[in-house]
């Protein structure tokens, strides 16, 4: 009976590492979105922060409608030169409490928001969380979590990534997959 | 960008893509077919065919101007030719890896000047960090000169990694994408464009695949994955070092003559300067690798 146990014990390892081993293509296609997914964030945060830091305009602006499940509110404001406008308050640049607050607002209620000169930049920023919005990680996280958990999996099997890379890749790879097995 | 513009964009970006794909054939060529006078290669018929069918479209959409038509076709074509090229680069960076170029010590010393002298003149660099990046390139091109060893394995991954990590700094420091959309391109800068956008996002793309691959390699298990995939990215063969620093010199020159007399954008000319010398410049003769 011990024996028995013991060998389960054994193969669980294997199992799982042959699992590792058999979704790391589906991991690499992932880490490839993520990748893709990550540079599209930075670049629009960073697309964002320039048209708003144009020039500082802020405004009071009035809630037509806020959605807890996408976290995000809509708001409608004058600019500057007197045209009707709409803006889109993303709620992942402010702390929990913050978000709290942003949950309790209604149809017509007040916030002071940050928005930018460009009519086509449709974010707004609360003007209380401005600074901590420049210096924001979040979207980084968001992405950058999955991207280094793929990042791991590939490390321990990068035989997708040899694929058009090697001359002899089945050869190269059965060793390992050997190893892994027992059958070495 | 006009249609002539955006097609001279795609046929750089096409030419670019082969002229890889048959400097890459040496990986799988056989040294000698037996045939004594053996003509152009299918690839170089290939090659010239798709010079002369762009050459053509070109030079028809130049006659044709802007009217209603050709407005129409750029708008199709442009967002067509994007996909499409995305799509290949995508498949060609992250999966495949023929359209690689095999580079050495020599390949990749050029490549870090070429990148390092386009800094300076963009003054991209704060001071300190200039100098202190130019001490460093020149301590690497005296050490891989006056060594005595091929490098190592290891030498060569990491070696392989700078490079890597070079073009994706002159991508992002030179601002290519920007440089792609800007209005103020004519054919000549366009075919360059194309042919430095395809072989950048090829190289960005492969530089994700080649980390990660590279950290594997920590693991002991797949250390054995190292020597197959340098063997098909690391050349071994090279020119001799006088020749090197004659060619280096060459480009230096380049570089600076043009900061000089503005001829191209800077961004255009690192990337020209990068083609050719992974591409054209520090092959050795055939002869050389035989004897």
């Amino acid at each position: 009976m011990k024996e028995k146990v013991r060998s389960i014990l054994k193969w669980i390892p294997r199992l799982f590492n042959v699992f590792l081993m058999l979704i790391s293509p589906m991991v690499y296609l992932l880490l490839i979105v993520g990748f893709i997914m990550t540079l599209d964030t930075i670049g629009s945060h960073r697309r964002m922060v320039e048209k708003l830091e144009e020039v500082p305009h802020t405004t009071e602006a009035v809630i037509t409608s806020c959605y807890e499940d996408g976290r995000y509110c809509f708001v409608e404001f004058v600019d500057e030169n007197g045209i009707e406008r709409y803006g889109k308050l993303d709620w992942i640049y402010y702390p929990e409490d913050t978000t709290d607050w942003l949950a309790t607002l209604e149809r017509d209620d007040v916030v002071n928001v940050r928005y930018a000169d460009y009519r086509f930049e449709e974010n707004v920023v609360l003007v209380e969380y401005y600074a901590r919005f420049l210096n924001d990680k979040s979207h980084l996280i968001q992405n950058g979590g999955i991207v280094l958990v793929c990042w791991l999996i590939l490390i321990i099997h990068p035989e997708v990534l040899l694929v058009l890379l090697t001359d002899n890749m089945g050869k190269t790879v059965d060793i390992k997959w050997k190893r892994i097995t027992g059958q070495q | 960008m006009t249609l002539p513009t955006l097609l001279a964009v795609y046929l750089g970006f096409s030419m670019e893509c082969l002229w890889l794909w048959d400097s890459a054939g040496e990986k799988y060529r056989k040294p000698d077919s037996g045939i004594k006078a053996p003509g152009p290669s299918k690839m170089t018929q290939i090659i010239g065919y798709t010079a002369a069918i762009g050459a053509v479209l070109i030079g028809a959409a130049e006659l044709a101007g802007e009217n209603v038509v050709t407005d129409f076709l750029y708008d199709i074509l442009a967002s067509i030719l994007m996909g499409a090229a995305m799509f290949f680069v995508l498949i060609a960076g992250a999966v495949g890896g023929r359209l690689l170029p095999r580079v050495n010590e020599y390949h990749i010393i050029s490549v870090l000047v070429v990148v390092v002298s386009t800094a300076y003149s963009s003054s991209w660099l704060p001071d300190p960090a200039q100098i202190g990046v130019a001490v460093g390139v020149l301590v690497l091109t005296l050490a891989l000169i006056f060594q005595r060893k091929p490098p190592s394995l290891f030498g060569q991954v990491l070696l392989y990694l700078l490079y890597l990590a070079a073009l994706v700094f002159l991508g992002y420091q030179s601002e290519f994408i920007a440089v792609l959309q800007g209005p103020l391109f004519n054919i000549q800068e366009g075919f360059l464009a194309g042919s430095i956008y395809a072989f950048l996002s090829l190289h960005v793309l492969f530089a994700l695949r080649f980390v990660i691959l590279s950290t594997s390699f920590l693991l002991p298990a797949n250390r054995t994955y190292a020597a197959p995939v340098m063997k098909n990215l690391y050349r071994e063969d090279q020119v001799k070092p006088w020749a090197f620093l004659v060619i280096l010199a060459v480009i230096l020159l380049v570089s600076l003559a043009n900061n000089w007399l503005a001829v191209l954008p800077d961004a255009l000319l690192a990337g020209v300067l990068t083609i050719l010398s992974t591409q054209l410049l520090f092959r050795p003769k055939e002869r050389d690798i035989l004897s």
